[in-house]
């Protein structure tokens, strides 16, 4: 089972965080931050970062400006 | 009613008077707008008699709406020579609504060279008392000192050295909830050097013994519509990147993005924006005792700020915030984090803006002075700042005033105010903004980032611009902007919950309204200081240099830029 953010999605080997994010329904821009298991991923990033069962991806979309 | 202390250096006298009626429902921004343009002539000397320093409490200060309790500290700016309101949280804001007093003025010069403190007991009493035992230190011993004298039970607003050397980068340090530490900064616009002029070495304001019972026309009303306003903050907030990081995190955004500024807005990317952003900040906090979600103030659910502690597990510094990491980082090509933090700590003690020093040094870098990257330099240069060395005092009046004496051509200024860290050719309505904002060039002021159809494009970039504008106005006169964020669906009810204060209109247009006028008010003050539409422009470079990232330049015709406040 992999976790985007409410949302719980069967663990498939070999799946990108990118597949797991689309697979989950979820949309995502360029102001989306995007967390694993309490790591950042780039956009860019998450094309090739393999999910692990069990992991939990936080899409937090940034809303303002520090 | 809401009351006003009213302070006056000629003659060293204070009176707590009722606040007019006219400012009654205003508070904040707002209220520091209309207050400036009746009484302080905009041609005044900024260091001089006539300009008064102004502490603003907010619309719904005193009451539990989150992020109630934030500061606006206003006045002519030094550095822009127009209109300030500099916006800032912390403990000060809370324990002045609960004294009942919504405006602190201070006018006038001392006729001595002396330094006071502003003291408000426990009972509302005001006085001036001698400070001159604090001359010449800075805000954390400022605190620790006043932390000896009177106890820990209150707030402190304070200046550095560079305050007391008028500096125009000077800041205003207000202390945070809970920790104490000096390190909310009411940064932009060198208000601390009017605070300087005044003598006014800080304001020191205990908890009182008695609250204000704020005079409710509906309490119930209030509280039902708050606590549904909270609760869609709160709601929003556990998925707002500020709360569960930091505003760090909008680095995470801004360097793959060509929005984060490198090396003096060359318009280049920086690779390593990893080594100073989220997860360096988050890794560094878990192991050596730091800590993020802090609340400022009271009641904030947001609750944005941090505490970061050097490599032995010390306090280092708190408020560590994005604007800081990346002009004193990226912009000046430094990939330390606890060399930044270490330079964010010189700056809240010697009190001084971050985003103006920064590109100060930046100025430096460019002009060959030090070297790109080497933070040892820039650490020896605020350590110039903090012993006031002539070259020192020149940093200390801001990034203008060093790159035109170092012979810089690029730079990064819009009403003498430096740049804060969103280049404006990839997210041009925030160009728009920096252009055109009463308050020079200020990404709180309106950063449309991620919100316009194409952030590199034109198309209704100066629509995006003036509706942020407007709507940063009011919300800079209610609450925190980083909690405005996380309420947006509820915005109509806040007209609402004014109804329910103060009487009146719960016609949304009654909120609008405050933000068209405080906009158009600033405007104004500035036209009668002698600023033109030359002022609301952006330097040439960015209109000649392509961003490397996007081959974009800042294309937005100055026709777009002088009707951008037709409303
Ligand atoms: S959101 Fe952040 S800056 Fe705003 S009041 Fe809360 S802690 Fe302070």
């Amino acid at each position: 089972m992999v976790r985007v953010n409410e949302r719980e999605i069967e663990y498939k080997k070999g799946m990108t965080v990118a597949d797991a994010i689309r697979e989950a329904g979820q949309s995502i821009d360029k102001m989306t931050i995007v967390i694993v298991d309490g790591i950042v991923l780039s956009l860019d990033e998450i094309k090739s970062v393999i999910v692990e069962d069990g992991a939990f991806i936080k899409l937090l979309p940034l809303i303002s400006g520090g | 009613m809401w009351s006003k202390l009213v302070v006056n250096m000629d003659n060293l006298s204070i009176s707590r008077v009722a606040l007019e009626e006219e400012f009654q429902d205003l508070g904040g921004r707002s209220l520091i707008a209309q207050y400036l343009i009746k009484n302080v002539p905009p041609t005044c000397d900024p260091l001089g008699e006539e300009n008064v320093l102004l502490f603003a409490t907010g619309i719904f200060a005193g009451t539990r709406f989150a992020t109630a309790n934030r500061l606006s500290v206003g006045g002519k700016s030094p550095l822009t020579g127009g209109i300030k309101e500099s916006n800032v949280g912390g403990y000060a804001a809370t324990l002045l609504a609960e004294h009942g007093i919504k405006l602190i003025t201070i006018s006038g010069l001392p006729k001595d060279d002396n330094l006071r403190i502003l003291y408000i007991d426990k009972n509302g009493n005001a006085n001036l008392l001698d400070a001159n035992e604090y001359k010449g230190i800075n805000n954390y011993e400022f605190v620790e000192k006043i932390h000896e004298r009177f106890g820990k039970d209150l707030a402190t607003i304070s200046i550095g050295s560079a305050g007391e050397r008028l500096y125009k980068c000077s800041s205003i340090q207000v202390s945070e909830y809970n920790s104490g530490h000096p390190s909310r900064a009411a940064g932009r616009g060198g208000l601390g050097a009017v605070m300087g002029s005044k003598g006014i070495k800080g304001i020191v304001i205990e908890k009182p013994e008695e609250k204000y019972e704020i005079p409710y026309k509906d309490k119930e009303k209030f509280e039902e519509i708050c606590l549904k306003l909270n609760r869609m903050i709160a709601e929003s907030a556990k998925k707002d990147p500020f709360h569960n990081i930091g505003t760090i995190s909008t680095i995470e955004v801004t360097a793959p993005n060509g929005i984060l500024p490198v090396a003096n807005f060359s318009g280049k990317l920086f690779k390593d924006y990893k080594k100073v952003g989220a997860n360096k900040f988050m890794e560094n906090l878990k192991t050596r005792g730091g800590r993020n979600k802090i609340p400022c103030q009271p009641g904030c659910i947001v609750q944005c700020s941090n505490c970061y502690n050097d490599e032995n597990g010390n306090y280092l510094t708190s408020g560590f915030e994005y604007e800081t990491i990346a002009m004193f980082g990226p912009n000046c090509l430094i990939s330390d984090l606890d060399a930044i933090a270490k330079m964010d700590r010189i700056c809240d003690d010697i009190g001084v803006d971050t985003i103006e020093t920064a590109n100060a040094i930046a100025m430096c870098m460019e002009a060959g002075k030090i070297n790109w990257s080497d933070a040892d330099a820039v650490l020896n240069l605020l350590n110039e700042m903090a012993e006031g060395t002539e070259f020192g005092r020149l940093l200390g009046q801001g990034c203008e005033a060093v790159g035109k004496s170092l012979g810089v051509e690029r730079i990064p200024v819009v009403k003498h105010q430096a740049m804060a860290a969103y280049d404006p050719r990839n997210t041009k309505g925030t160009g728009i903004t920096y252009a055109t904002s009463p308050m020079g060039a200020d990404h709180t002021a309106g950063l449309t980032m991620g919100r316009a159809f194409d952030d590199s494009g034109r198309t209704a970039q100066a629509y995006a611009s003036n509706k942020l504008q407007v709507a940063i106005a009011f919300a800079d006169s209610m609450m925190c902007i980083m909690t405005f964020a996380n309420m947006v669906p509820g915005v109509p009810l806040l007209a609402e919950m004014m109804a329910a204060l103060y009487g009146g209109s719960s016609d949304f247009s009654r909120v609008a309204s405050i933000g068209v006028k405080t906009l158009l008010t600033e405007r104004e003050f500035n036209r009668r200081a002698g600023m033109t539409d030359a002022d609301d422009r952006l330097p040439d470079f960015f209109y000649k240099e392509r961003s490397f990232a996007t081959g974009s330049k800042f294309d937005i015709h100055d026709m777009e830029l002088r009707t951008i406040f037709d409303f």
